[in-house]
């Protein structure tokens, strides 16, 4: 049973399966109705189609035409199948993706069996896309060669067979002028006969010949072609025909020309040599470099101007240059003529004949000794740099990549504990975190930063760095991290800091003067005012502008006394201070003030060199002293005047007492009456005290006959002493007279007589001594009593205090005694000191001046 | 021989203590416990010698003073206070009195010979 009848023979099934399936591997089998409607498609058809399937199936075949074929081709196609033929032929395909291929298509109709009509066509497609793309390929090169290349052919003699329009054209012969003639006509006569020998013998053996050769054409004019000639062998194998294929290359020829002259007139060397290393050729730029001419090196080995040491580099060079390589500004030395060693620069590149091979070498090289020089200074710099700062480099992040020793040496780290650490390890907190938003901010935008920075390494210590960070910049202008060069500069910054720190002192001075309450004046030593502080503003309304210039005069009131500011200038002018609350000085506004002043020399090699005067405001202090002082005044007052009463009672009372009294009544109302004028005493004493603190006293100033007032005093003390036994022993010899205050004179002897007798006990021995020592009178008043214990010594001067060993002997002292007598001694411009031992006696002294200068 | 002796003080018990004394020498007393009653009384018949206190109420010792002063008396005025400035001892002197005691300074048989003395 044949199924397939259309097919024209009587496979069997199984053979016509087998059959399709092998064509179905290898063929594009589809079949359509009799528009061309595709019907069926196999396997092979999708995939070289790119269409799916049910894309083609219903499809028009007409949807694969490349419409790069004429129509022609399709109307035959249809007239021959439509006509119930088998048709075959090759057809451009194009596939989904655009993509073409070509397809021996066989298309057979296939009639239907029942109405002998033909329903459907049947197409088998053989690939053929490869062959035909050489084949386009081969006809492509054709008509290129021949629009591009002169083609000629000559017999076994040369003479012209064909010549191409090419030909024709450039040689400007016509065509008819050409064939027949002898291809030399053409010849330049501007090449070596050599070359035309070389030429026959190649292709006269049956090969090819390749060269260049210059030509002339018909007008006198030459071109350069680059010449093919392959021979045409007979079937002797005797070539009797040669086809030549020429190329113009005549632009390339003139550049190559003028290439010449630019390298015979360059600055730089330019050396040609075969693979050997024999010099091909030698400018004048190789001439000026190495000092040989173009006559001595041509066909010399070039290892000639390489030193000794590096002849072998040669080889190297060249055995790269066999490889194709080139060699870009390789850095090496050569040897001139004359001896000298010089670093060039040099560019090596292969020479290539027409052919492609490698035949040699062209050298390119230039001196580099100064840029040597220059690089080795660099370097030198570079390695000092290296021994003198801190260089770091760090990545985006801060991240330490590389440290040199100095910046190891300094941090105390070691280069494994820096390297990737980050580089803020190493601050030392003692800087505002403005700085390092500076810095971060001018690096990450790509400029260099520049600042002092404080620094601290492993063990704590601190250093300072003079620091430049610049970022790495890599060819597209891109940071790539940041580098630093420290330059340590702790002993500046110290002494900086020092400096600093000094003269931050001196402000703080200069602000406490300024800001102080109290008014401070510098005056020269002229006492010309140099500088007033606010609070003497404040003080005496003056301004600075005011006072400066100025005598501090300007605030005397009148009522200082005179003396006070000639003692003033006597101890200040001697490198002694001077110290007073007695002033009475006078504001802008007139009004006055007691002044409180301190007076300081300052001095320098002995000599006042400017006075500082502080003064302070203590008017009101002296209003509350007075105050005080009227008020002890008049409580003494108040408490005298009962005193008073009981006193005067007491004695008209034992007065009026019958002499009979019974003793022990007696006894009890001279005890009253012995109080009550101790507690006047007492009182009288207090006011002194009172008086003297408020500077009440004055002293009056007499002439006082020293001898008859003690004796007066002594006279009056009789009942004291005699009382206890005690003697009195006056040694004087002359008449001693004074001028002083006779009364408060007599408050300091009666003082030191009483307590010389209170404290000396009965059978006891007072002396006194009274010697000149001019300018001053000395009064001893020695007694052999009590004494004063050692520890206390220091205290008995002190107002209200009582030496111990007293105390239960004469439970009746005041503590006020002897602080009076030191008082009114100085009041007087005298002193008083005493030698005392307990148990054996003391002896107080007083020294009064015999006339005081100023009282 | 009997005078009248004015005491201008205004401590009434220590000017009866004081007349007391002076009348044990056989002297009339006449008392004046504040200034303005010493004025009044001086004026009314002078006294033979007038011991003055200073601090006493209405007017003191200076007023009394002044008014002497001003009515040109010329009896002896003695001042017996217990103000011990040298000041006022001065200031008194100035306006006439012819001597200053502080009377807490005194015992009572200190007082006849200072006042015999101006008799």
């Amino acid at each position: 049973m044949n199924k397939h009848p259309e097919l024209g023979s009587n496979l069997s099934e199984q053979d016509f399966n087998a059959l399709l399936t092998a064509l179905g591997s290898t063929a594009l089998v589809s079949m359509t109705d009799v528009k061309g409607n595709i019907l069926y498609i196999n396997d092979t058809f999708v995939k070289v189609s790119k269409y799916k399937r049910e894309e083609l199936i219903g499809q028009n075949h007409r949807i694969l035409k490349s419409g790069h074929q004429p129509q022609e081709i399709f109307d035959d196609l249809w007239r021959t199948i439509s006509s119930g033929k088998i048709w075959r032929g090759e057809i451009k395909n194009k596939a989904k993706d655009g993509s073409y291929y070509w397809v021996d298509t066989s298309i057979a109709p296939v009639a239907d069996p029942k109405t002998k009509k033909i329903d459907r066509y049947i197409a088998v497609r053989f690939l053929i896309t490869e062959r035909k793309e050489q084949e386009e390929n081969f006809e492509a090169t054709l008509q290129a060669l021949n629009e591009t290349a002169l083609v000629s052919m000559t017999d076994a003699k040369g003479n012209i067979l064909y010549a191409n329009d090419k030909f024709v054209e450039v040689s400007k012969y016509k065509r008819e002028e050409l064939i027949g003639q002898n291809h030399r006509i053409l010849k330049s006569e501007h090449q070596s006969q050599e070359i035309f020998d070389h030429l026959w013998e190649t292709i006269s053996s049956g090969k090819i010949w390749r060269g260049e050769i210059k030509n002339k054409a018909k007008d006198g004019s030459y071109y350069w072609v680059d010449t093919s000639i392959a021979p045409i062998l007979n079937d002797v194998g005797v070539p009797d025909r040669y086809i030549a294929i020429r190329f113009l290359i005549t632009d390339q020829k003139n550049t190559s020309e003028k290439l010449e002259s630019i390298i015979e007139s360059s600055d730089d060397a330019i050396i040609s040599k075969n693979l050997r290393g024999k010099i091909l050729s030698w400018n004048s730029g190789a001439e000026k470099l190495y000092g040989y001419n173009e006559q001595e090196m041509v066909g010399q080995d070039i290892r000639l101007i390489a030193p000794d040491a590096l002849k072998d580099e040669i080889d190297v060079i060249l055995e790269k240059l066999c490889n194709g390589e080139r060699v870009e500004h390789f850095e090496t030395q050569r040897r001139k003529k004359d001896g000298e060693i010089i670093d060039i620069s040099m560019t090596v590149s292969p020479l290539i004949d027409s052919t492609g091979q490698i035949f040699g070498a062209s050298t390119i090289a230039r001196d580099i000794t100064e840029k040597k020089k220059k690089e080795s200074t660099l370097a030198a710099t570079l390695a000092s740099l290296n021994q003198a700062a801190l260089v770091s480099m760090t990545d985006l992040q801060g991240n330490i990549t590389y440290a040199n020793d100095k910046f190891v040496e300094v941090s105390k780290y070691k280069r494994e504990e820096l390297i990737g650490q980050n580089h803020r390890i190493l601050k030392s907190g003692h800087q505002p975190q403005e700085i390092f938003d500076d810095l971060w901010g001018t690096i990450s935008d790509g400029r260099t930063w520049r600042g002092e920075i404080e620094n601290k390494a492993k063990d704590g210590s601190f250093y300072w760095v003079d620091t430049t960070i610049t970022p790495i910049l890599n060819a597209q202008y891109v940071s790539t991290g940041y580098m630093a060069v420290r330059f340590l500069i702790t002993d500046k910054k110290e002494a900086e800091l020092k400096l600093q720190k000094a003269f931050g002192d001196i402000q703080k001075f200069m602000l406490a003067v300024e800001r102080s309450y109290e008014t401070t004046v510098i005056t020269d030593t002229n006492g010309i005012i140099q500088y007033v502080n606010p609070a003497f503003t404040k003080l005496t309304g003056y301004t600075a502008k005011e006072a400066i210039g100025k005598n501090p005069r300007v605030l005397q009131s009148g009522k200082t006394p005179k003396a006070v500011y000639e003692n003033m200038w006597s101890l200040i002018a001697n490198g002694e201070s001077f110290v007073s609350d007695e002033l009475v000085n006078k504001r802008k506004d007139g009004s006055e003030y007691y002044a409180d002043i301190a007076i300081y020399p300052v001095m320098e090699g002995g000599k006042p060199q400017f006075f500082v005067a502080i003064q302070r405001d203590v008017t009101q202090r002296k209003k509350e002293e007075r105050a005080k002082a009227e008020f002890v005044s008049i409580a003494s007052h108040q408490l005298r005047t009962p005193l008073t009463a009981i006193r005067w009672s007491l004695g008209r009372f034992s007065k009026n007492l019958p002499d009979n009294i019974d003793d022990p009544s007696k006894t009890l109302l001279d005890a009253a009456m012995n109080a009550s004028k101790r507690m006047g005493e007492t009182i009288n004493a207090m006011l002194n005290m009172s008086r003297l603190a408020a500077g009440k006293i004055a002293p009056t100033i007499t002439d006082v006959h020293f001898n008859t007032l003690l004796k007066e005093m002594c006279h009056e003390l009789e009942p004291q002493y005699t009382a206890k036994h005690i003697t009195v022993d006056i040694q004087c010899s002359e008449e001693w007279s004074l001028r002083t205050d006779e009364k408060l004179l007599k408050e300091i002897i009666n003082n030191l007589l009483t307590n010389a007798i209170k404290y000396t006990p009965p059978q006891g021995k007072i002396s006194i001594g009274i010697r000149k020592d001019d300018p001053l009178l000395i009064i001893d008043i020695a007694d052999n009593g009590y004494g004063i214990p050692k520890a206390q010594q220091e205290n008995i001067f002190s107002k209200f205090f009582r030496a111990d060993n007293v105390l239960d002997k004469e439970p009746d002292g005041n503590g006020i005694g002897l602080y009076l007598v030191k008082e009114l001694a100085k009041l007087l411009g005298g002193n008083v000191t005493f030698v005392s031992k307990e148990g054996t006696g003391t002896t107080f002294t007083v020294t009064l001046p015999l006339a005081p200068e100023s009282l | 021989m009997s005078h009248t002796i004015l005491i201008a003080e205004d401590d009434k018990f220590l000017a009866e203590t004081i007349a007391a004394s002076l009348q044990d020498h056989g002297q009339e007393t006449r008392i004046a416990l504040n200034g303005e009653y010493a004025i009044e009384a001086m004026d009314l018949q002078q006294p033979a010698i007038l011991l003055l206190d200073l601090l006493m109420p209405v007017v003191d010792g200076h007023g009394v003073l002044k008014h002497y002063k001003e009515k040109g008396y010329t009896f002896p005025v003695i001042m017996l206070s217990n103000l011990s400035d040298d000041v006022n001892k001065e200031s008194c002197k100035e306006m006439g009195a012819k001597d200053y005691f502080i009377k807490s300074d005194m015992d009572e048989d200190d007082l006849w010979p200072i006042v015999e003395k101006y008799l």
